[in-house]
């Protein structure tokens, strides 16, 4: 099988494995813009700071989609109102935070059952102290696209009844579900972009690099830890499977390395980074990548020196 | 009206573009080849993949010929910023080739599954039981038959272990593979000298001399991107014959040898032969094992 027909097979499977998560949270973000108005949208979000975070952190018990499936409903739920801070948190907790993945990272450390456990509490910590720097620092400027601030959609509903008369309503509502279905076909093929550069790295890395050459990185305090989140990066698996590749690094490299695998990796990684810059700017992006990858390391070096020392 | 057209123009592409993933999606389930690219469970999310996305393709179209139709009558107007996009320009022509390159190499190559080249690229696992024995305390080791210790993890497999060690023949399938493969190499000490017959790819790395081969298979969970290839050292003194990436069958006894610095299981082989592909291109995890 040649170079070129494994990168494509794998481009594909990417493709085939992500895609369905990205329409359903395409449909939940087109479902959101027309049925829920900003205004209602706003009086659901908590006022002040610290619930605000512990409900980006949690946001990913109801809905339980993995990166791909979040940026589509957090870039609606922002423009929608929604402060940036608590959407940032979710784009960082909600593919870890979830039943789903902490099922499948049970499973794939069945003799680790700490490895779970540990998944959760890192990226509730990091995501929790990004969240409280970027309610302070990260305003609304910090986005990209203001066109639609506020969301025009949701605020004609609201003026909609008067103008539209009762025999009207059904043109209306009729208006209003091709506005939608249109909608989400746009939308699809932003994310879809991204997804497609994603898989065509991830499946480039795959193909050219060896593991052999990954192993010789393998020790250290802080080498492997370093690697193992930069690996977790250009990956790119989905957070939902990742448990299980993590997993065949364990007896080469440390807990903890692998404990920065699972949280940075499900976090960040190359096309969560250009759906980012969709809805940041380059320089929250980056700050925020920094931040995390600084906190992530030491709380993972911090889990190798206390599995050691107690 | 170049706007309108502009839009047309896009809601036309979307479309095909769209019939061209739904496309590809029926003709590989109808041709059972999905599997060479998602493990069986995602099936069912890649059907909604299809059916969502034929929707989508289909009011995109119905929208274009709607259009078309009455050309002169206003559009249902949707004024929002999004509709921004229905503009040509080089962000627009990007991301049409994003998504047409992925459906190109698609219609261009074969299903293929990874072979020999990738298994060494991935690191060909032949110890699968590395990640039991971490952290795993000894634990209360119990006697079954000739003492596979295990504590509360390992217990599956150290039932599977005394499952395989009663037969005279111990024979591989594909819906254990994985944990039979991981029970024999947790217990490498009790296995030797059992005869054991496995089927698998032919797969080589450069650590191997000219009479070994790994006789494996790729392990997948949710797609290729996160299969693992994994399997067992075969000796033969005529390994030479076998092409990597056939499909054999390797009957002989367990020994013990060292691959880089490792302890390994190997077979050393008394038949190989040629086998018909399996039905499935991967293994997966047994969803009943230690259940």
């Amino acid at each position: 099988m040649s170079f070129i027909q494994s990168v494509s097979t794998i481009v594909i499977a990417i493709l085939l494995e992500s895609l369905p998560y990205v329409l359903l949270g395409v449909l939940i973000s087109a479902v959101l813009q027309t049925m829920v108005s900003d205004s209602l949208l706003q009086r659901w979000m908590p006022k002040r700071t610290l619930p605000g975070i512990l409900f980006g952190c949690l946001l990913g018990l109801v809905f339980p989609l993995c990166e791909c499936g979040i940026i589509p409903v957090v870039h609606r739920l922002i423009r929608k109102g929604m402060p940036p801070y608590i959407g940032l948190v979710f784009i960082m907790a909600g593919p870890i935070i979830n039943p789903i993945v902490f099922i499948s990272t049970f499973q794939a450390f069945r003799s680790q059952p700490e490895m779970a456990f540990s998944r959760i509490a890192l990226a509730f910590v990091v995501s929790a102290i990004i969240g409280w720097i970027a309610s302070r620092r990260v305003q609304i400027n910090s986005l990209r696209q203001l066109t639609e601030q506020p969301d025009q959609h949701a605020s004609r509903s609201q003026h909609a009844k008067s103008p539209f008369p009762k025999n009207k309503q059904a043109v209306y509502w009729k208006a209003k579900l091709h506005d939608m279905l249109e909608h989400a076909a746009i939308e699809m093929f932003d994310v879809g972009k991204f997804i497609v550069l994603g898989a065509l790295a991830t499946a480039l890395l795959q193909t050219a690099v060896s593991k052999d050459w990954l192993l010789t990185v393998s020790s250290g305090s802080w080498t492997p830890h370093l690697f193992m989140m930069g690996l977790s990066y250009v990956l790119s698996i989905c957070s939902t499977a990742d448990a299980f590749v993590g997993v065949t690094f364990l007896p080469n490299f440390s807990m903890g390395s692998v404990l920065a695998f699972l949280v940075f990796g499900a976090m960040f990684d190359i096309k969560s980074t250009f759906m980012l810059l969709k809805v940041f700017r380059f320089k929250t992006v980056a700050m925020v990548l920094l931040l995390s990858f600084v906190i992530v390391l030491v709380g993972s070096v911090g889990f190798d020196w206390l599995n050691t020392y107690f | 009206m170049k706007v309108k057209g502009s839009t047309l123009a896009h809601r036309l592409i979307r479309s095909a573009v769209m019939f061209g993933f739904v496309w590809f999606i029926i003709q590989k389930e109808s041709a059972q080849g999905l599997n060479y690219y998602v493990a069986p469970r995602m099936v069912p999310w890649v059907l909604f993949l299809a059916g969502g996305l034929s929707a989508l393709a289909l009011h995109q179209l119905y929208l274009a010929i709607r259009h078309l139709a009455h050309a002169k009558q206003a559009e249902a107007a949707c004024h929002c910023a999004s509709h921004g996009h229905d503009r040509w320009n080089t962000r627009a022509f990007v991301m049409y080739a994003a998504l047409i390159t992925p459906l190109l190499l698609a219609y261009s190559f074969p299903d293929a599954i990874l072979g020999s080249q990738m298994a060494a690229q991935k690191g060909l696992n032949l110890t699968p039981s590395d990640v039991l024995k971490v952290s795993a305390s000894p634990g209360n080791s119990s006697t079954s038959s000739p003492a596979f210790a295990f504590n509360d993890y390992t217990k599956p497999y150290a039932d599977r272990a005394a499952d395989m060690y009663k037969q005279s023949l111990i024979t591989i399938n594909d819906d254990l593979y994985i944990e039979s493969l991981t029970s024999l190499d947790l217990y490498q000490d009790q296995f030797v000298g059992k005869k054991v017959q496995l089927s698998g790819y032919v797969y080589r790395l450069d650590s191997m001399n000219d009479s070994q081969f790994a006789l494996g298979r790729f392990a997948m969970r949710c797609c290729v991107a996160d299969s693992i290839p994994m399997g067992i050292l075969v000796e033969s003194d005529s390994s030479l014959e076998w092409k990597d990436d056939a499909y054999v069958v390797a009957l002989g006894t367990i020994k013990k040898r060292q691959i880089n610095g490792r302890s390994v299981l190997a077979i050393e082989a008394k038949t190989i032969q040629t086998q018909p592909s399996p039905q499935e291109p991967y293994v997966y995890g047994n969803p009943y094992f230690g259940a």
